[in-house]
């Protein structure tokens, strides 16, 4: 029965794969897409080195000033100081030394909680509601991978579910920071403004999904501020331009539009929208090696090398005070979080959790504007 | 041009189609594997200078297909599929004359998730060992065979349950 089911498998494949006609040369499309890829790099970085000088300047002179100011050392934390780790080959997490808890707020199923310093917000009762063949989904529990991003009293929370589903079942919900529901946002998650007072949606006014509207809602309330007309089916926020709202009906098909909430109205702008890069840590593999993964903090243009194999895609690296990340790894079906310094220096900030089930996440990071 | 835009175009001309047809197996339509297959090939171009083993490059093209996939369908699939407050109803019994054109394990091929889909794809079509497909994964060994285990147990329970929804249509239509 398997060699039947592998064997009829390898055939579908290999039939639906010889169905894809050759088309033209991707070449010169790739060079182009390369160069704005690299392009917008430069851009990130330049504008962050002018950051850092904006801060640092000023900085610097008010120290050249004051030549009386008494050096203050700093706090010294509980925290133990990471290990070096050497600069190339596998380090085991388990061996890792263990430091403190994150004081970026993270989620962990152990509780099926978020945590942020001594704060922690249940999740636990966040309930899907949901029949959908023959499993019956009764809480976040569930949820294979959960996600979330801050709000100013709370956090917008995204479970997506379950084993078996196909991870294709989602739910969103507007939440304070003692876990109370504001609003279920439903099966259609949102994007955050960057300050994240602001929340952005589709609803529809048909039980057939096909007359959508986009809405706005205040995070700290969960109230509605604004609400488009009726636009049509199979919308979906992108992001916010300013006070505007980006919507699109594919991810790569028709070009995204601006919902103007204050003026109502719906425009084709001449120029792309395109949606700001994440700013901050990013991951990136270092010289087409597959398990070193290197870090590039936007305000420096080396990467720094980091030994961590097998990292998680579950949220991005998130910065804990200066010259630290915090980030998701895993190792051998377990996942930790962990604290590296711009030097590659380690530490575990959490044990090591065997998530769920397959697929499922011990911990994840909080997303930045969006919640996945 | 400089020898290292040689040796891509040279890769490109030689390995698109391939990259192509593997991009459309994780994806399930032609203009997304276009698009994946476009996005990978430029950042591959980004860090052509410093790929030393040419015959690795299809491993890390395929990574960074993988990868790029997860992420789209993590970011703006989802929202897509999500769309809907109701689970839409059972597509009826298909007419005869569909039977001969369908590919029933395709279609439940496209109803996997992206990892698991990326693991039979790998396997099956790219007939990588399972240290292979973890490596292009990034993942390990025994994810790899539990995602494959599943994988094939959704495909036989589904094809078995298919089979016995097609008997029944052909009967009840005799």
């Amino acid at each position: 029965m398997s060699n039947h089911v592998t064997n009829r498998l390898a055939e579908s494949l290999r039939e639906q794969a010889g169905r894809v006609a050759p088309g033209p040369s991707m070449e010169e499309a790739a060079r182009r897409k390369a160069r704005t890829i690299r392009r917008r790099r430069r851009i990130t970085t330049a504008a962050s080195c002018l950051a850092v000088l904006a801060i640092a300047a000023p900085f610097g002179l008010s120290r050249m000033d004051s030549p009386s100011k008494t050096d203050i050392a700093p706090i010294d934390t509980q925290s133990p100081k990471p290990a070096p780790t050497p600069a190339s080959g596998r380090v085991e997490l388990a061996d890792l030394p263990l430091g403190d808890a994150p004081s970026v707020p993270y989620y962990s199923a152990s509780d099926i909680s978020i945590h942020d310093g001594d704060r922690v917000t249940p999740l636990g009762h966040l309930r899907y509601d949901l029949t959908y063949e023959s499993t019956r989904l009764e809480t976040i529990a569930t949820g294979s991978v959960v996600t979330f991003a801050p709000t100013p009293n709370g956090y917008v929370v995204e479970a997506a579910c379950c084993d078996g589903l196909g991870n294709r079942v989602t739910r969103g919900w507007l939440i304070d920071a003692e876990g109370e529901v504001l609003r279920d946002l439903g099966p259609r998650i949102p994007v955050l403004s960057t300050d994240g007072r602001t929340l952005a949606g589709v609803g529809y006014e048909d039980e057939r999904f096909e007359r959508g509207y986009l809405y706005t809602l205040d995070t700290t309330t969960g109230e509605e501020l604004s609400r488009s007309a009726v636009i049509g089916k199979g919308l979906f926020p992108t992001h916010f331009v300013d006070d505007r709202v980006a919507f699109a009906s594919t991810p790569t098909g028709p070009k995204p539009r601006v919902w103007d909430p204050r003026r109502n109205t719906i425009s084709n702008p001449d120029e792309p929208v395109e949606e700001p890069r994440s700013e901050g840590p990013l991951l990136l593999p270092i010289g087409g090696r597959h398990h070193d993964l290197g870090l590039r903090v936007d305000s420096t243009s080396q990467p720094v090398r980091l030994p961590i194999a097998d990292l998680l895609p579950v949220g991005e690296p998130v910065e804990e005070g200066a010259e630290r990340v915090v980030l998701v790894a895993s190792a051998d079906g377990r996942h930790v979080l962990v604290r590296c310094t711009m030097d590659g220096e380690c530490e575990r900030a959490s044990e090591l959790r065997r998530p769920g089930g397959p697929g499922n996440t011990a911990f994840s990071l909080q997303s930045r504007g969006r919640v996945n | 041009m400089d020898e290292a835009a040689d040796s891509f175009s040279e890769y490109v001309a030689a390995r698109q189609p391939a990259l192509v047809r593997t991009a459309y197996l994780l994806t399930g339509d032609h203009h997304a594997a276009e698009d994946l297959v476009q996005i990978s090939l430029a950042k591959t171009y980004l860090t052509w200078h410093r790929i030393r083993d040419i015959g690795k490059v299809d491993a890390y093209v395929r990574r960074i297909m993988i990868n790029e996939h997860t992420a789209w369908w993590r970011r703006a699939w989802r929202r897509l599929e999500r769309s809907t407050d109701s689970i839409p109803e059972r597509p009826g019994p298909p007419a005869e004359s569909d039977f001969a054109d369908r590919d029933e394990v395709w279609e439940l091929v496209k109803t996997l998730s992206p990892r698991q889909r990326a693991v039979v794809v790998l396997r099956y079509y790219e007939d990588l060992s399972e240290a292979d497909t973890a490596r292009a994964l990034g993942c390990s060994v025994g994810t790899v065979k539990s995602q494959t285990s599943r994988a094939l147990a959704s495909l036989r329970t589904r094809l078995g349950a298919t089979g016995a929804s097609s008997t029944t249509a052909e009967e009840s239509a005799t």
